[in-house]
């Protein structure tokens, strides 16, 4: 099976070489390496080869592109599964330093997942969190006896930030909202002094919950300087000074991380508990440290627009 | 010239065709590019996003009609045929160093070519006189305005006590300049009311750029164009004169040469009279010699008067060569071999 896909691609696109390196992952090909992916979705795989496409018009930023065959397509169908093929890049590079690059490729998603909305809103990964929910769930977990203290610490605070969430989606509903293939701050490579960013081959996202996820990364990784500077480069390309900004905020405001940890807690041992506890209270200072550093440089940015 | 940093620099966009330069060299505005699948020209330029799209389309279209004379584009392995890196756009094409297979001149090919592509790419557009209007009053505005900045150069010079040896040059061209500003207004006039009485206007896919330096050779001694970067829909008249602008400047220019390359355009398409106006209209108002006058004008500092004089007389003696052409080009067509001889074919006639 893997023999006869290996002969195909190599006739589709006429490589005079190809053997697995990985298999069903990289080939050896007399072009270099590549990657091959399968796909059983064609609207997920024209998602995918469509944001790759978009993003890499025009910017010094390359993205992992379908190549195209012989034929130029982009893609072959094996009986009802498509493969597609892609370079294989492995030198990463880090977030310090790359801040520019970055800020490029994340304005170029941004600028694309709102483009592509319309036509790909119907397979996105919708957002499932609730506030209201994870009270609910709170409630269940005291009439059962248990208390969080640490749950319970950030309570209030996680109220206040669900209702400026609230007010600010309020205020900018209608404003569509950016699908998103996962961010990765590991798929950040270079080839030949080229940033090249490999995607994935999931849904789409809607929202900014990836870019938030994505940004506390990067903040544990670099240094508040360095988060500026990338959010600096990200308005260059895309604006943050606008509704969408705001909505980042929102979205860096929302107490997800509370939501996430009582999910976690729902399903988990007793001896899960305390390590699970444990993340969330990073995770909710390392939250607190991004949504200070981010009302900090949208203050900075109003304020040389006021001056 | 080889460019060891050129490699590193070309890296990025070489990336996208698969390349891996051993060695780059700079021949003339391309790269010559040496890999280990051969060798290819990489073109550096600067075009917008509509720019490029219009002119992979004007690739694509020109292959899909039958036009194949061109040095082709290869895809980058995204399918793009353009690749922009920084504030450039490049494409790459095969490395074409082969020598004519035919003693034709460079000129001959060209505009032979030139023809092919007007031929197949020839559209009578729907006649809208506001368009032609439009056209004509623009041209004659921007004419008139050229002319009166000229007139004003020359009465300034004649004022001087002392005059340049580039201004004396100009003052004893002057009428006659002023003379060919008023023929080429008074063709164009000719063009504009043939049009709107035949109510007719034909568009072609111009090259914009027509030059005996975008003519290459294949292997096997083929003649292929370079460069579509300028395409534009327009009428044929504007590759031409174009064309014939460039010609007369060969130091070997002849008449002859002028009258054969004419010949060979006719022979595939045969302009029409309201064309033929137009491009001895194009061909006689003296823009080079007013160009000449904004350099020396523009750029005191950075040639000598000798060379600014130098430069006008060529290019007087450029317009010379023109205005023989013109004549040769308004020439009516000899009657065809049947009528040549009236009597005969009344005598022929039954009735």
């Amino acid at each position: 099976m893997t023999m006869a896909i290996l002969e195909q691609i190599a006739e589709h696109y006429q490589l005079d070489h190809a053997e697995w390196k990985e298999e069903n992952k990289v080939i050896s090909t007399n072009l270099g390496d590549k990657q091959v992916r399968f796909w059983a979705e064609e609207q997920l795989l024209n998602w995918h080869i469509e944001w790759r496409d978009e993003v890499a018009l025009g910017m010094n930023v390359a993205t992992d592109r379908m190549l195209r065959t012989a034929n130029q397509n982009p893609w072959i169908a094996s009986g009802t599964t498509y493969i597609t093929l892609h370079d294989h890049v492995t030198t990463t590079v880090p977030c310090a330093g790359y801040e520019e690059n970055w800020g490029q490729l994340i304005g170029g998603l941004l600028q694309t997942g709102i483009k592509l909305h319309d036509k790909y809103k119907e397979i996105a990964v919708k957002n499932d969190y609730s506030f209201k929910k994870c009270l609910e769930r709170l409630r269940k977990y005291k009439e059962e006896g248990a208390s969080f203290e640490s749950v319970k610490k950030c309570l209030l605070e996680a109220d206040k930030r669900q209702k400026r969430a609230l007010e600010l989606t309020e205020t900018f509903r209608g404003i569509p909202l950016p699908l998103l293939d996962r961010l990765d701050g590991r798929k950040g490579k270079e080839i030949f002094n080229l940033f090249f960013y490999e995607g994935g081959t999931a849904r789409p996202e809607l929202g900014y919950r990836s870019l938030r996820i994505f940004l506390i990364k990067w903040l544990n990784n670099s240094s508040p300087y360095s988060l500026k500077k990338l959010l600096t480069c990200i308005n260059d390309h895309f604006s943050l000074e606008t509704e969408h900004g705001f909505l980042l905020l929102a979205e860096i405001l929302a107490p997800i991380e509370l939501y996430e940890c009582l999910d976690r807690l729902q399903e988990s041992e007793l001896s899960e508990m305390m390590t699970i506890l444990r993340n969330f209270e990073q995770d909710w200072e390392r939250n607190r440290v991004l949504l200070h550093h981010y009302t900090d440089w949208l203050d900075e940015k109003r304020r040389k627009v006021a001056l | 010239m080889s460019f060891p940093n050129e490699v590193q620099n070309y890296g990025p966009i070489l990336f996208q065709y698969d390349l891996y330069p051993e060695r780059i060299e700079a021949v003339g505005k391309v790269k010559k590019v040496i890999t280990k699948r051969g060798t290819f020209a990489l073109k550096e330029t600067k075009m917008n996003e509509e720019e490029r799209r219009w002119f992979t389309h004007v690739i694509q279209r020109l292959s899909e009609i039958g036009y194949h004379r061109m040095v082709p584009l290869y895809p980058t392995k995204y399918g793009d045929y353009t690749v922009q890196y920084g504030n450039n756009v490049y494409y790459l094409m095969p490395w074409f160093s082969g020598t004519p297979r035919t003693s034709l001149s460079r000129e001959d090919d060209l505009i032979g070519e030139i023809a092919k592509i007007h031929v197949l790419t020839l559209k009578e557009q729907d006649f809208s006189p506001e368009v032609v209007e439009q056209s004509y009053h623009y041209l004659m505005n921007r004419w008139e305005g050229r002319q009166l900045e000229m007139e004003r150069f020359a009465e300034e010079a004649e004022r001087k006590l002392y005059m340049s040896p580039f201004e004396l040059t100009y003052l004893s061209h002057f009428h006659e300049m002023m003379r060919m500003a008023e023929e080429a207004k008074q063709r164009l006039g000719e063009w504009y009311n043939t049009c709107q009485s035949e109510k007719r206007y034909r568009s072609v896919l111009c090259n914009g750029k027509v030059s005996r330096n975008h003519v290459l050779f294949s292997h096997h001694g083929e003649v292929h164009l370079l460069n579509f970067e300028k395409a534009v829909l327009d009428t044929p008249v504007r590759d031409l004169a174009i064309f014939f602008r460039k010609a007369v400047h060969s130091p070997t220019w002849k008449i002859e040469d002028g009258m054969r390359y004419f010949g060979i355009y006719q022979a595939r398409l045969p302009l029409l009279d309201e064309e033929k106006s137009l491009l001895v209209s194009y061909l006689s108002f003296p823009e080079p010699l007013f160009h000449s006058v904004d350099m020396y004008l523009n750029n005191r500092g950075r040639f000598t008067q000798l060379e600014m004089v130098h430069r006008l007389e060529r290019r007087i003696s450029a317009l010379k060569r023109i205005t023989e052409l013109c004549g040769f080009i308004l020439m009516p067509p000899p009657p065809p071999e049947n009528e040549a001889n009236p009597n005969e074919q009344t005598n022929q006639n039954p009735i």
